[in-house]
This record gives C-alpha cells, sequence and structure tokens, in this order.
C-alpha cells in the first residue's frame, strides 16, 4: 500500500536525508565518552531520538524533562540534539511540517469536481493514515500533544499552519481570500472535528484512527445538512439522530 | 476601561458576600477589569495576585474567593457566557432543529455591546500574548465546548462524549472562535451578525460549487 508508506514518512522526514544524518555522526563521534558511560548506542535518527525522549516524557513528565536529559539518554551531545529538533517542544510534533507540505499537496491533486467538503474529509483520512507498526508512537505523540498543557501555546502554531492549509485550499475553491470567513472557519472547524476523533481514538485501544476520522467527517456533513451521499453511514446515520 | 488608579475600592465598596455559593458577577467583572488593565500594562507575568487583591481593595485569600488563579480573573465574561449558553440552549424552543438551535443560541450569547466588546478585543489579545493566558483560555472553552455537546447529546439520545455530540460541539466552537478571530482581524461591525455567518458557513461549504464550474461563460451554441 504505497499511500501508507508515504503517510507514515512523518517519522522519517525529507530531512532527514539532506545530509543531516552525515552531519550528526560526525558531530556524535565527538561525545564518545558520555556515550559508552551511558551504556547505550548513541541515536542517530530524528525517529530514534523522538523515541527515547518519549520514554522519558513517560518516565519523568514532558516538563521535568530538560534537552539535556534527553540528549544525554540518546548520548548526543546537546548541539546535536539542536539540529534535529529546534526546541523540546517539537518533538512531539515530528515531521509534522513536511507531512503537512504534503498534505497541501494531495488537497491541490485532488479532481476539481470532487466535493469541497469531500476533498477534505479525504485529505484529512490520509492525512492521518499511519502504517501498524507507527500507531503505538502515534499514539505517544498524541496524547503528548493533546494533553499536556505546557504544550498547548506551542502547538497553538501547530494549529494554526494546519489550518491555514484547509484554508487556502476553501479559499480556492470558493474564491475567497484564505482569511475571509467561510475559509477561515473551514480550517477552523476541520481541526475541532479532527480533535474530537483523536479524543475517541486515545480513549479506545483498539479502535481505528483512520475510521474515525473518517465517521467524524461524515457526521460533521450529517449535522450540516449534508454533502455527502445519503448512503455515506457516518452522515446517514447522523441525519438519522437529528431529524429523531 | 477602568482607570487602574481608580480601582483601589476598599473592601466594604464590594458586594458582601452572602455565605457559599457563586459570588456576584459584578465584583468577578470588576476585578476582570482590574485584572485586563494591569495585564496590560504591566504585563501577565509581573503582576501578583497581591498586586491585583490590593488594587481592588481585597485581601489575597478573598480574591480566591472569586477566582481560583490569577489567570483566571480574565476569564469573568467567559465564564458567564458559558452559563447563559448553557440557560438559552435549556429554555429554547425544543421545535426548533438541533443545529438551529445551537446557531440562534451561540449568537445570542454573544450579543455583545461596545463595552464587552473592547473588553473582549484586549482578553483575546492578551491571551495572543501569553502562552499561559492562551492555555488558560482553552481550558475554559473546554466548558464551552462540553456545554454545546451535552445539549445535543440530549437532544439526540447519546451521551455528550459520543462522537457525534463532539463533532458538533468542537465545529460549532470552531465555528465562532474564527468568527471571533475574523472580528478582531478587522474589527468592523458588531460581533454577533459575524457568529452567525461563520455557523452558516458550515452549511454553506456542503453546498460549494467549484469556482470553475461558476465561472463557466454561458453554454456554447447561444
Amino acid at each position: 500500500m504505497p499511500r501508507l508508506a508515504v503517510a507514515c514518512s512523518w517519522e522519517r522526514s525529507a530531512w532527514l536525508n539532506c545530509g543531516r544524518e552525515g552531519g550528526e555522526t560526525v558531530a556524535a563521534a565527538a561525545v564518545p565518552v558520555a556515550a559508552s558511560r551511558a551504556g547505550r548506542k548513541r541515536v542517530t535518527s530524528r525517529a530514534e531520538l523522538e523515541h527515547v525522549a518519549f520514554d522519558l516524557f513517560d518516565r519523568q513528565g514532558f516538563e521535568r524533562t530538560t534537552v539535556d536529559d534527553i540528549a544525554r539518554a540518546a548520548g548526543i551531545g546537546r548541539r546535536t540534539f539542536f539540529r534535529y529538533f529546534p526546541s523540546k517542544n517539537d518533538v512531539p510534533w515530528g515531521s509534522f511540517e513536511t507531512e503537512l507540505e504534503r498534505m497541501r499537496l494531495h488537497l491541490k491533486a485532488l479532481p476539481p469536481q470532487m466535493p469541497l467538503m469531500e476533498a477534505i474529509r479525504v485529505a484529512i483520512v490520509d492525512f492521518n493514515t499511519f502504517a501498524p507498526e507507527q500507531i503505538p508512537w502515534h499514539r505517544r505523540r498524541m496524547r503528548l500533544i493533546l494533553q499536556t498543557p505546557a504544550l498547548q501555546a506551542h502547538s497553538t502554531l501547530r494549529y494554526a499552519a494546519w489550518r491555514q492549509v484547509i484554508g487556502e485550499f476553501v479559499g480556492e475553491r470558493i474564491g475567497q481570500c484564505p482569511d475571509a470567513l467561510a475559509p477561515r472557519t473551514l480550517g477552523y472547524v476541520a481541526l475541532g472535528v479532527a480533535v474530537a476523533a483523536y479524543e475517541q481514538w486515545l480513549e479506545a485501544d483498539d479502535a481505528d484512527l483512520s475510521d474515525l476520522m473518517d465517521s467524524a467527517m461524515r457526521q460533521l456533513a450529517g449535522a450540516f445538512g449534508g454533502g455527502l451521499a445519503s448512503a455515506d453511514s457516518g452522515a446517514a446515520d447522523a441525519k438519522d439522530a437529528l431529524s429523531a | 476601561m477602568a482607570d487602574a488608579g481608580n480601582t483601589a475600592a476598599t473592601e466594604q465598596d464590594l458586594p458582601q458576600q452572602a455565605g457559599p455559593g457563586r459570588p456576584p458577577s459584578t465584583t468577578r467583572r470588576h476585578l476582570q477589569d482590574i485584572a485586563i488593565e494591569m495585564f496590560s500594562t504591566q504585563g501577565y507575568d509581573e503582576v501578583t495576585i497581591e498586586a491585583l487583591a490590593a488594587a481592588a481593595g481585597i485581601s489575597r485569600r478573598t480574591f480566591f474567593r472569586y477566582f481560583s488563579s490569577k489567570a483566571d480573573a480574565l476569564m469573568a465574561d467567559f465564564d458567564e457566557d458559558v452559563e447563559r449558553l448553557r440557560a438559552v440552549l435549556a429554555g429554547g424552543n425544543p421545535d426548533l432543529p438541533l443545529m438551529d438551535a445551537i446557531r440562534t443560541a451561540v449568537v445570542e450569547v454573544n450579543d455583545y455591546h461596545a463595552d464587552d466588546l473592547d473588553r473582549l478585543r484586549q482578553r483575546l489579545l492578551l491571551q495572543h500574548s501569553n502562552p499561559a493566558l492562551l492555555a488558560n483560555g482553552i481550558l475554559h472553552y473546554e466548558e464551552w465546548q462540553a456545554v454545546v455537546a451535552e445539549f445535543a447529546a440530549g437532544r439526540l439520545g447519546r451521551q455528550p462524549g459520543d462522537l457525534l455530540p463532539q463533532v458538533i460541539a468542537r465545529s460549532v466552537f470552531g465555528a465562532a472562535y474564527a468568527g471571533f478571530m475574523s472580528w478582531l482581524a478587522d474589527e468592523r461591525g458588531d460581533l454577533s451578525p459575524r457568529l452567525d455567518d461563520a455557523l452558516r458557513a458550515i452549511p454553506g461549504a456542503f453546498q460549494a460549487q467549484p469556482v470553475a464550474a461558476s465561472r463557466r461563460g454561458p453554454p456554447a451554441g447561444l
């Protein structure tokens, strides 16, 4: 399934492949003493560094974990850490920017005759589809992002970037500026729906994220009058409930 | 806007507490005015609860009768809106379709007057200039969404935590917040029509025709 392979590149972002990995190895070689003292292999990729950080966040809490703690546990220097992430707050977000750009291109490439809200649903479901082996990490990532008060303010910047992608797409489709009321509103609405799906997903260990995301977007369609075929289960379900 | 120099009321000036229960909202609002003024001029991080309380002529202990934190002092109007929203939804016409009931309630509750709009603008600006205030605001927004989810769940015969009530609550809040942000960006006109437009934009988007189709000229052959 090539789509999945692309989707999970959130973990292995393009910028790891532009010479930074090499730079990391050289830089890390400068701190072999710390690495061997820590008794574990020093990390050589962004994903590995992220996993080491997630373990520390789980053990001692996000706020009490410092960049130095993460670097030490990863067997790398502080400066090397900053080659991978600009700040501790950026660690849970992984390669979000890269994935966001992919969603922007995906929306652009969808057929123009596809109804607006259906296009948004398709793009959001794709954006939130991960390979099975990525799912446990993604749960930890989203738990951090949605449930760490100290991250909220930082996250608003990322949310704004996400909404902007939706807003630009809506604006283009309906012939308005991205910051006009309707495109802006649809950005906030889509984000709200995605957060609703994520909250359900984090509550249920066996839930499928893509399915939930799809249902949530279809229920939005049902609740607001329906732009999707009534045969769509989520929309029909919501419509039935709303007319009851 | 209250002048900080004139707000050093004595404790006797404030409405007396009548035992436990919700303190009078006028006092909360008075403290909110002082908080907005002090946070704006001195910076949120520089203002202590002691200083806030002193400016209002009350003790730190009394401050905590009204708000549980310094950041909460900014949210008095919003907290009141949450309770009004709950009341308006509960008292609305049960024959009104669910989404119309929610839209009209949100618009009604946000019928801010000029003075209130000034406070609203200052609150939003403060929140966007300070991470702690923003994070605290988000907690209060959760309450607002919980009110909508409870109402929707009641109408739908579901639990407030179910997906559909949550989708409704979060999308309605998203639209309303977009209305606030849009109003804040240009400050033209009243807030409530903007919220109405934002909430109507959601069903509108489901009807949207691609621009390419509508821009197409008359059919060939004419």
